[in-house]
């Protein structure tokens, strides 16, 4: 789930992934995601610098959500962290399913959080005790 | 040692393996040395850095980048030296020499309360303190004392100033360190056998080294890759070319007969005669009119990414961000990675300025953006303990009754910048005032071309992205070698390549005001520079 809805001079995603899922015509353009081409990777997720790639993905009524994280500390696989929305409001606690150590990618950390289904699109980062 | 310092990072490791011992005022302080001596003080919770000079009013840390002079001091006996942009060193002396008996607690800060008694109009020093004339040199002893200018050293107590000079000649002097000069260096430094980047600070990447951010901007050009990454990119590359001489610490104070470039490095004087002269000098930020704003705790944008990202020390606790454009909305995202709170974000128009990607970050951390608001006061003794803000109406007035007063301890102003024409306009460009660019600009050719042999580059040219001022720098960089007779295979067609990547990422909607801006600078194509031009 790409969230750009702006037409920003930027295509870092387009670039970073090598299927060719995400399509712009020039750079100015919103980018458009092929998702039968799209494996889910995340090359864009990790790129973005407006950290506005998220990949969703539910089975059997649990949503996983993948987000860029950049704050401390970071969060263990295991551990229940807040989950929040778009407006920083507390939807409640997610399990950490999955997490991509920033040292991996300059500091950005990619954490996959577990929660219900109907919270795919709305969990957009996370709190973690501490920070 | 901790002090004010951040220890943790999620991003960033600061250099942290030597530690210094300097005396401020008689007492010892404990500093790592890559700090610059204001840090280090900020660092060890100085807050007021001298008194301002009619009113006595408390200064403190404000630009950090050596353009405000409110962090002047004596410094091992030398008055006046800006502490921003000198490093700490051990022993060192520093005192601050304004204020009576001293800039905390300064009994001349009275002429605060009164000074509307005596009516002291600007200047009335020139007109009232003259007479007799046998007093005259008394006058001027007093005056210099009240408003704290510092005493000159005894000759014995400073070290013998080197008299040397340095003339040299070459063919491309570039002017100024940061993304557009770096990129212009290298692409002539790539072609022609003599090239001088001259630079004020004490690394190379200009603005870059605190922008902990990733860059928006075409992946081929350093999209996605942190600002700090791009500077080391750049860096490393510039310093692999044997051919380009770099002068870090050197002040550019001046450019004669359109080619000579004169510089201030330390005690040397040099003096660059360069075929070609690239003014890539960016620009000064903006400042806000409202009161108290000069208190210290309210800082410059820049300011406080220096002070959390490149030296890393705690700007404060809680933070009032002014401005929702692309820096105060990056700037709020630092400042919560560095663990300081951002109370909110104030707009003064009805909506964000920058991209609501970097807007969502901030507010998914549960930041609030304000529009429609300003900042109207400061609070505080000594410091910013408060502010009042207020709604205002589409006169950009404050509306009764809509004023709110929050807690912080840092008001950050991120309301623009404008370009330092300066250098140009010595050098002979033509200057015009283009609001969508930030200011006065030079007017120029399509290679960005302003006088003969002289060209802008990045933010000096029009306030823009770093992305485009980096593009813009290679065009100059390689239209100087190619017309100075430096090519390589293959230039022409990148020079045009350039060029319209360069139109492609202004083409867009945010785009839009840059390119209404640079209609009204831009020079007919068929036009030279450099024969005396009546431009329509």
């Amino acid at each position: 789930m790409v969230e750009c809805i702006e037409e920003i001079p930027c295509n870092s995603c387009a670039i970073a992934c090598k299927l060719g899922a995400i399509q712009m015509a020039t750079v100015n353009d919103i980018p458009k995601v092929d998702y039968d081409k799209c494996t889910g990777c995340m090359a864009c997720v990790m790129v973005c610098p407006g950290l506005a790639v998220f990949l969703l993905r539910a089975t059997n009524g649990v949503g996983y959500v993948t987000l860029p994280y950049e704050f401390l500390p970071i969060p263990k696989v295991g551990t229940q962290v807040r989950t929040v929305d778009r407006e920083g409001t507390v939807l409640g606690k997610g399990r950490v399913a999955r997490v991509l150590p920033p040292e991996r990618n300059d500091g950005t950390a990619l954490v996959t959080i577990e929660v219900p289904e109907d919270w795919l699109f709305e969990a957009r980062a996370i709190k973690v005790e501490g920070s | 040692m901790k002090g004010g310092r951040i220890t943790q990072h999620p991003v960033l490791t600061f250099d942290r393996e030597s530690r210094v011992i300097f005396h401020f005022e008689g007492k010892p302080i404990e500093a790592y040395a890559k700090e610059t001596v204001a840090a280090a003080l900020y660092a060890n919770g100085l807050r007021t850095f001298s008194r301002s000079m009619k009113y006595h009013r408390p200064r403190g840390f404000f630009c950090a980048i050596g353009r405000c002079s409110a962090c002047m001091m004596t410094v091992d006996n030398v008055p006046n030296v800006r502490t921003c942009m000198v490093n700490v060193k051990e022993g060192m002396r520093v005192t601050r020499q304004s204020g009576f008996p001293n800039a905390d607690h300064d009994l001349l800060s009275v002429m605060d309360k009164l000074g509307f008694y005596f009516s002291l109009a600007s200047g009335f020093y020139h007109r009232k303190l003259i007479r007799p004339a046998f007093l005259r040199q008394t006058y001027l002893k007093i005056l210099t004392k009240f408003v704290g200018l510092g005493s000159l050293p005894a000759k014995e107590s400073t070290s013998k100033a080197d008299n040397s000079k340095l003339s040299m000649e070459t063919d491309v002097v570039i002017i100024g360190g940061g993304p557009a000069g770096l990129t212009a260096a290298l692409e002539a430094g790539k072609r022609c056998p003599n090239v001088v980047l001259i630079d004020d600070k004490r690394m190379l990447g200009g603005q870059l080294v605190k922008q902990t951010h990733r860059f928006f901007g075409d992946a081929r050009h350093y999209a996605g890759v942190r600002g700090i990454r791009i500077a080391e990119t750049l860096t490393k590359q510039i310093r692999e070319l044997r051919n380009v001489t770099t002068f870090l610490d050197s002040d550019v104070f001046g450019i004669y007969d359109r080619h000579i470039v004169a510089a201030a490095q330390e005690n040397r004087l040099l003096k660059i005669h360069g075929k070609k002269i690239i003014i890539a000098t960016g620009a000064y930020e903006r400042t806000l009119v409202f009161e108290n704003n000069d208190l210290p705790g309210v800082y410059a944008a820049g300011g406080v990414q220096t002070l959390m990202n490149t030296y890393g020390i705690k700007p404060g606790t809680k933070a009032l961000v002014v401005g929702s454009g692309n820096v105060g909305l990056i700037l709020s995202y630092q400042l919560l990675q560095a663990g300081v709170s951002v109370v909110a974000i104030v707009e003064a128009l009805p909506r964000i300025g920058g991209y609501l990607v970097h807007a969502a970050k901030v507010r998914r951390q549960g930041v609030e953006i304000l529009t429609s608001h300003t900042v109207i006061k400061a609070l505080g003794r000594g410091k910013v303990q408060s502010a009042i803000m207020a709604k205002i109406d589409n006169s950009f007035s404050p509306i009764p009754g809509t004023e709110r007063k929050v807690d912080c301890d840092l008001i950050c102003i991120a309301v623009g910048l404008t370009p330092t024409y300066e250098h140009a306009s010595q050098a002979g460009a033509q200057l015009q005032f283009v609001p969508e660019l930030g200011g006065f600009v030079a007017r120029r050719t399509k290679f960005m071309e302003v006088a003969d042999g002289v060209y802008v580059a990045g933010d000096v040219s029009g306030i823009e992205e770093a992305t485009t001022a980096m593009l813009e720098g290679q065009i100059v960089g390689l239209h100087a070698a190619l017309t100075l007779g430096y090519g390589l295979p293959s230039d022409e067609e990148k020079l045009e390549t350039w060029i319209k990547q360069l139109n492609d990422e202004r083409s867009g909607p945010f785009g839009e005001k840059i390119r209404r801006g640079l209609e009204h600078v831009m020079l007919p194509e068929d036009m030279r520079i450099g024969v005396k031009a009546t431009v329509p």
